[in-house]
């Protein structure tokens, strides 16, 4: 009977420890990742953010133009962070599917001449990747008055606007620095294109960001 | 019929040891050994639910999003994210903003590692830059002494408590730090966080708590590949 007793006690602590150890206590849902496998060797995949459904919060400056509209319209921008132009982007991201499969982050100030961003996006199940670029502040606000588009009224058309160019031997443009998780280890490039469908009178963006990457392990 | 009787009784006994074990396991307990050193460059920040500039989640949980109509992170595939914006403040006085995306991490077990959740951030000082942190936080001490007796328990909270959560993912339990734009560009470095709660309640959580980061981001050489940093 005794020993009865102390199998069931083994058995049983045995059983808690093993389970403590071993069950997937945090199991994220993983939707197919869609990449391709470029030429020489490299990974490519497309990162999709639809506008204005995607947006989760947008803070920034005037400078940063229409893109630094406040969303929701209550969220503002400290008086002591308003001295140097500053945005602050947070978006749902899609797979090429339309699926959301993460959330990013896109930071841009202007540290010297024109506007640098940082970009990390994290899908739960997989890591976060980390891109960082270079852009033109207020560029696309000039690429809308360009093409008809008047501050403050809502205008409606097809702008394809280049944010972020992959990196050239003149231009720095934008590149992979590397990640978490499964985008550990990474370099590369990327380009950053925001297709602009219309604006609204209140300067809301309604759209898609396009984020083509190309990865390579182990630069 | 006595002896399963018998065996049931000690499989009880046996789970409620096992029980035990977990929860005063050293090994889950255990926390960072705090900052680097005098080259640190230190981050103070407050709560983000209570003084932050944008904090959402999936909706499920009891602490508040802000501010009002910032969406819900209710998609099935991002529901256990955390999203926090808040200013955060250097100690010589340099003022900047961090969002900060946290995920329950897969590497959460119970009996060696604890409760991990993986926190990226990216961080701006506007008109110098922004760079990167990567840092697995074991709360595993913290919810054990203050979520699970205050909001589960409903006892009265007996802190204030200082943790030091960072375990990795970087060499020596740190955090990764790696500079992306500006004066950061190219640099790569470690950090390790410390938090100080002196007030959780059963709405808000950790409702006061004065948090720092210690960032140490030396010039990137080539014998500090991020490849290398990671365990």
């Amino acid at each position: 009977m005794k020993a009865v007793f102390a199998i069931g006690v083994v058995i049983g602590l045995a059983g808690v420890l093993a389970g403590a150890g071993l069950f997937p206590w945090i199991d994220h849902p993983r939707l197919p990742s869609r990449t391709q496998v470029v030429a020489n060797g490299g990974r490519a995949e497309q990162f999709v953010v639809r506008l204005p459904v995607d947006k989760i919060a947008t803070i920034g400056t005037r400078e940063l133009g229409v893109r630094a509209n406040p969303y929701p319209a209550s969220a503002v921008l400290p008086e002591d962070l308003q001295a140097e132009p500053l945005l602050l982007e947070h978006f749902k991201v899609r797979d090429t599917e339309g699926s959301v499969i993460g959330v990013a982050v896109r930071h841009t100030t202007s540290p010297g001449q024109g506007a640098a961003t940082a970009w990390a996006i994290t899908v739960p199940s997989r890591g976060t990747l980390r891109l960082a670029g270079t852009e033109e502040p207020a560029g696309l606000d000039a690429a809308i008055a360009a093409v008809g588009g008047v501050e403050n009224q809502s205008w409606a058309g097809d702008l394809r606007f280049a944010m972020t160019a992959e990196p050239t031997e003149e231009a720095r443009g934008g590149r992979v620095v590397g990640g978490s998780g499964e985008f550990s280890g990474l370099g590369g490039a990327y380009s950053e294109t925001w297709l602009i469908t219309g604006v609204g009178e209140d300067g809301e963006l309604r759209g898609t960001i396009e984020l083509s990457t190309v990865t390579y392990q182990g630069l | 019929m006595k002896y399963i009787l018998t065996l049931i009784s000690g499989l009880l006994l046996g789970a409620l040891l096992g029980v035990a074990t977990l929860y005063f396991n050293p090994l889950t307990g255990r926390e960072a050994a705090g900052p680097g050193g005098a080259g640190d460059w230190t981050l103070s920040y407050g709560s983000p639910v209570s003084g932050g500039l944008a904090f959402t989640h999936s909706g499920q949980s009891r602490l508040p999003i802000h501010p009002a109509g910032i969406p819900e992170l209710w998609e099935n595939t991002i529901n256990k994210m955390l999203l926090s914006v808040f200013p955060v403040i250097s100690a010589d006085g340099q003022r900047g903003v961090a969002s900060r995306l946290s995920v329950p991490s897969e590497s959460t077990e119970l009996l060696r590692r604890g409760l991990v959740v993986s926190d990226h951030w990216v961080i701006t000082i506007p008109g110098e830059g922004s760079l990167f942190v990567d840092a697995d936080n074991n709360l595993w001490p913290f919810f054990k002494r203050d979520v699970l007796p205050v909001w589960y328990l409903g006892r009265a909270w007996s802190g204030p408590r200082s943790y030091s959560p960072t375990a990795g993912p970087g060499l020596g339990h740190y955090g990764i730090a790696q500079g992306a734009t500006g004066r950061f560009a190219e640099r790569i470095g470690s950090a390790t966080e410390r938090y100080h709660v002196s007030k959780f309640n059963t709405q808000r959580g950790a409702d006061e708590f004065e948090a720092e980061l210690f960032v140490n981001l030396p010039e990137l050489t080539a014998a500090s590949a991020p490849d290398e940093l990671a365990e």
